[in-house]
């Protein structure tokens, strides 16, 4: 070995053990260790210094991007790219200028290859982007703007911060462990800013907490530091097992470890990044008992172990500054918390873990929010962010969770928060418009939620109407100031057709149906000729509400007007030049088809009414081959062919009615699928396997007719359990005994169709003594049940 | 495709777990074939998306895996082998294109601007890698393994058979020698330039 190698054999071994020293008595001990060695002390400090050179050279992993060449773009948007800083697992991060207009502003700019990030992550990014660029806080890099280049690739502008990683300042600095943890401490405000607008770092490490020369920390990267493995595109050349490279890619260290796993980041997976984090800052300085039990419990492997929010962990940390104890020492978790999670079950649902995160971030803002009522003078700026938060929640979130499956109870949680809130800004006898536009709209989500109809809900019909009377009330109080208001006129149709809707559906009072669809009807021919109509959806509430008017006509047995309005509606349809979506178009010409077929078929003209109910089914199916998952068209196709198997049945089509029958069970338990707690799929699937069996016996097989039949009464027993106070499953329940009975006599069991007629007859009575009967189901069903009693021979026994 | 012989290879990774080096290279070259196929086919592809260097060597080391040439508990051996195999392909493939623009004669370096480096030449970091290797193999193994085969410390730790912190430690010791190294060469071949 040469002389040469030897001297830096010697460096290597005097670096190893110099770097063991405070940063700032290296120099020395280095001088004092190699002695009249000048050779040996000038390599030593020459290393010493490239080893304080922070540089993004030979990072981990970084051959591959150290040895590629993709030259940077001249510009993004407005800004000028002028250097590089460096490049990352999606793309590099470049300086940007932006020279138009008079101002000169600084910028980092990170540019995404193409392909990396999925549709669904642009579209998330895109929901967020307001909110990001709204965040303010003093550490956090602000989200200037965002776009794509002309090849595709997205990128973000973000306030140019020139520091250095925070492990790396902190070293460079020589911090002492109180220092760390206050600079630490500045991190978690900042996150926690975050999480109250709903946003999770989801990569908080060393490289993305950077501290810049004047020493204030600073959060890189907000909300698009990494894709969630299954937002990483799935791009054709790439291999083929995308999502087990994704989790082996995965940020070592300071990722979470559900999130290995697949789970959606949340501010429980942050929490645990901060935990991680914290543990790299003090590692060179032994954490005291306190600080070791902090990192513990923000770092917790188990999320229900960690700090429920960052609040939580920045408590902590004031009472070590400030000599109280530790709760993390203490050992208790925070058992509302905790209670909350076991309560709900949120954990155990990937799908829904992203909402843990928001209801902690809500849980956080609602506290401050309330803390700040009782001191009875809140600032108007608090006002204002927990007034958009909501508006955030009951919007953006709730559309991006509504069709995720088995969100129901975590929608409903949600929603009871919200619900409080709501309730608290509308007592303001004062509220602007905006503020009332606010309350009427959020009214509304919340009332689907409890009980919409045709979109999965909680089955509790009764606050679902009441939240309904609070839109209409706040819109009232709105269109009295500004009569002329086209939004709210428009919202305000929207409210009246829910209501009526629900007036029909639920309440079964069609007069106040006709009613409140009469008023919606005239609020719409009005708004419609007013300037700014064109802006609202006002067109649709039009259609909408004649649907409405068709089904209300149906349910007052005036069938006759009801299928004469549905033919005049579908030729005005079709020959209207009104621009829009053909598929839009076809849906609606499908549903009138739908409604005239029904017409018919209820009131037994079977053959006249198929070819209308196959034309519906046709157009239905166009739509699904689109969209095969979408819950309102798979609804509507079951609505078509459920009085389609009925025509089939009655007109002996016995391969048709089979056929179509087991496709709308089919159709029925799919949507059921969706939310198997869900009130409205759950009767679906009773109510077509009701007509299963009624098919099944007359066309099919006597063992299907009875398993069918027989399942869907114990269906209808369950929903009942479950929603005692729901009118309407009573009516079903009965509806599904009488076509028992029906079943059960033609197979020869004939005791079972006289138990099953009067129980269907008992259920009849207290319906109707609770006023719970329509005029139809007076008029008809009962005597039809009567009738049937006496044909069995029922009372003779 | 040469089908490695498994008893050989499972016989070889035996004696390298043992810390027979002499082992691993035999077993490196058994698999390298196979490897480097597994690594340029997935350079290749990645053009376009952005696959670091640990994301490809996990890649291929998968693949050995599905094709149950390795057993999963011998991953963090076998990944350091594909890092090695990682290594000689980029630094191919610098090279080639180095000789392909040879008439610019620009090297590109580390050097500091605004705390983070611009990009650098692959010729020169193996070259230094090699002179690493004669001073302190140790070292030069675990940049390999880090750099080129984006290994956590402790994976890393498991194939040297040493300590996490102590890896740690090596790393930080040998990245700062090469950096210093490669800024050297800036200095003495600034003619170059």
């Amino acid at each position: 070995m040469s002389e040469a190698d030897t001297l830096e054999q010697q460096a290597l071994k005097l670096l190893t053990d110099a770097l063991e020293q405070p940063s700032t008595d290296r120099e020395d001990w280095v001088r004092k260790q190699a002695g009249d060695n000048a050779a040996l002390v000038s390599r030593v400090l020459a290393l010493l210094e490239a080893d304080g050179s922070v540089n993004a050279a030979l990072r981990t992993g970084g051959a591959k991007r150290d040895a590629g060449d993709a030259p940077p773009p001249d510009r993004a948007g407005p800004y000028k790219i002028t250097g590089m800083i460096g490049r990352g697992g999606m793309g590099a991060v470049y300086k940007g200028e932006r020279d138009s207009g008079d101002f000169k502003q600084i910028a980092a700019i990170k540019i995404i290859w193409p392909g990396v990030l999925s549709d669904s992550l642009i579209a998330r990014f895109e929901r967020e982007r307001q909110i990001l660029a709204d965040l303010s806080h003093p550490n956090i890099a602000r989200l200037f703007d965002g776009g794509a280049l002309p090849d595709g690739s997205p990128y973000f502008v973000m306030e140019y911060v020139d520091g250095e990683p925070i492990t790396e300042w902190a070293d460079t600095a020589g911090l002492g462990l109180d220092d760390r943890l206050w600079l630490f401490r500045d991190i978690c405000t900042a996150v926690r800013h975050a999480h109250q607008n709903l946003i999770v770092h989801r990569d908080i490490t060393p490289s993305n907490v950077l501290v810049t020369k004047s020493g204030t920390v600073k959060l890189i990267d907000f909300g698009i530091a990494k894709p969630h493995s299954d937002e990483l595109a799935e791009v054709s050349e790439a291999p083929p097992s995308a999502k087990s490279l994704a989790s082996l890619s995965f940020t070592p260290g300071y990722g979470a470890p559900e999130r290995a796993q697949g789970a959606p980041a949340n501010t429980l997976s942050d929490i645990y990044s901060l935990g991680k984090l914290l543990e790299a800052l003090v590692q060179n300085h032994p954490p005291n008992a306190d600080v070791a039990a902090i990192i513990a419990r923000a770092a917790a492997d188990n999320m229900e172990e960690r700090y429920a929010s960052v609040d939580a962990l920045i408590e902590d940390l004031t009472n070590l500054r400030t000599g109280y104890p530790v709760e993390a020492r203490a050992g208790g978790t925070l058992y509302k918390f905790r209670k909350f999670l076991s309560r709900n079950r949120l954990a155990m649902t990937l799908g829904t873990l992203a909402l843990v995160g928001l209801i902690g971030a809500l849980g956080v803002t609602l506290h401050e929010y309330n803390r700040a009522e009782q001191a009875r003078h809140y600032a108007a700026a608090r006002f204002e962010q927990a007034r958009g938060l909501s508006k955030v929640f009951i919007t953006d979130v709730y559309d991006a969770i509504e069709h995720i499956p088995g969100s129901l109870e975590a929608r409903e949680n949600l929603a009871g928060i919200v619900k409080d809130y709501v309730d608290e800004l509308a007592a303001d006898p004062n509220a602007p418009d905006d503020v009332l536009m606010d309350v009427a709209v959020q009214n509304t989500r919340l009332s689907d939620l409890y009980g919409g109809l045709g979109v999965a809900n909680f089955g509790d019909t009764e606050t679902s109407f009441a939240l309904l009377l609070k839109a209409e009330e706040a819109l009232n109080r709105l269109l009295e100031r500004s009569p002329d208001d086209v939004h709210a006129i428009d919202e305000m149709a929207w409210v009246k057709r829910l209501k009526a809707n629900q007036e029909m559906s639920y309440q079964l009072d069609m007069d106040a149906a006709r009613r409140t669809n009469e008023e919606g009807l005239a609020l719409v021919e009005r708004g419609m000729t007013l300037p700014g109509a064109d802006e609202t959806k006002l067109f649709f509430r039009l259609w909408n509400s004649r649907t409405d008017r068709v089904k209300i006509l149906m349910y007052q047995n005036d069938y006759e007007t009801a299928i004469a309005e549905a033919r005049r509606y579908r030729d005005e349809l079709a020959a209207s030049e009104y621009e829009e979506e053909p598929r839009r178009r076809l849906s609606r010409l499908a549903y009138f088809a739908r409604l005239e077929g029904e017409g018919l078929s209820d009131t037994q003209h079977w053959e006249d009414s198929i070819p209308p109910l196959e034309y519906a089914v046709k157009a239905y199916d166009e739509i699904l081959a689109e969209n095969t998952a979408g819950y309102y068209y798979n609804l509507q196709k079951m609505a078509a062919l459920s009085p389609l198997v009925m025509s089939y049945l009655k007109a002996g089509k016995g391969d048709e009615a089979l056929q179509t029958s087991k496709e709308a069970v089919r159709i029925a338990e799919t949507l059921r699928e969706g939310d198997p707690k869900d009130a409205a799929s759950r009767a679906f699937v009773a109510t077509q396997l009701e007509m299963d069996g009624r098919v099944e016996s007359e066309f099919g097989d006597r063992d299907a007719a009875l398993s069918a039949i027989m399942e869907a009464l114990d269906i209808r027993r369950r929903v009942i359990a479950d929603f005692p106070d729901t009118a309407g499953h009573r009516r079903d329940l009965a509806g599904t005994l009488k076509t028992a009975a029906i079943v059960y006599q033609s197979l020869g069991l004939h005791s079972r169709a006289c138990d099953a007629l009067h129980e269907s007859m008992g259920e009849l009575t207290a319906l109707n003594t609770a006023k719970a009967l329509t005029d139809v189901e007076r008029e008809v069903w009962v005597p039809e049940v009567s009738q049937q009693i006496e044909n069995y021979s029922c009372l003779s026994e | 495709m040469q089908q490695p012989n498994s008893i050989d290879a499972k016989q070889l990774l035996q004696a390298w777990r043992n810390g027979d080096t002499q082992a691993r290279d035999a077993l490196f070259n058994l698999l390298y074939v196979e490897l480097r196929q597994v690594s340029a086919a997935l350079l290749r592809a990645e053009r376009n998306n952005s696959l670091s260097t640990g994301d490809l060597v996990n890649e291929a080391v998968l693949r050995l895996i599905k094709l149950e040439q390795i057993e999963w508990t011998d991953k963090s051996h076998f990944l350091a082998l594909s890092a090695r195999a990682m290594r000689r392909i980029l630094i191919d493939h610098a090279r080639k294109k180095n000789s392909d623009k040879r008439h610019h004669h620009k090297v590109t370096l580390v050097t500091r601007v605004e705390g983070v480096s611009q990009r650098f030449d692959m010729d020169l970091l193996e070259k230094s890698l090699i002179r690493l290797g004669v001073i302190d193999p140790d070292k030069a193994e675990i940049v390999e393994l880090r750099y080129f085969g984006g290994m956590s410390l402790q994976e890393i730790a498991e194939v040297v058979g040493a300590s996490e912190s102590t890896v740690k430690r090596q790393w930080r010791v040998a990245r700062a020698w090469l950096l210093d190294a490669m800024t050297e060469e800036v200095d003495v071949g600034s003619g170059y330039a």
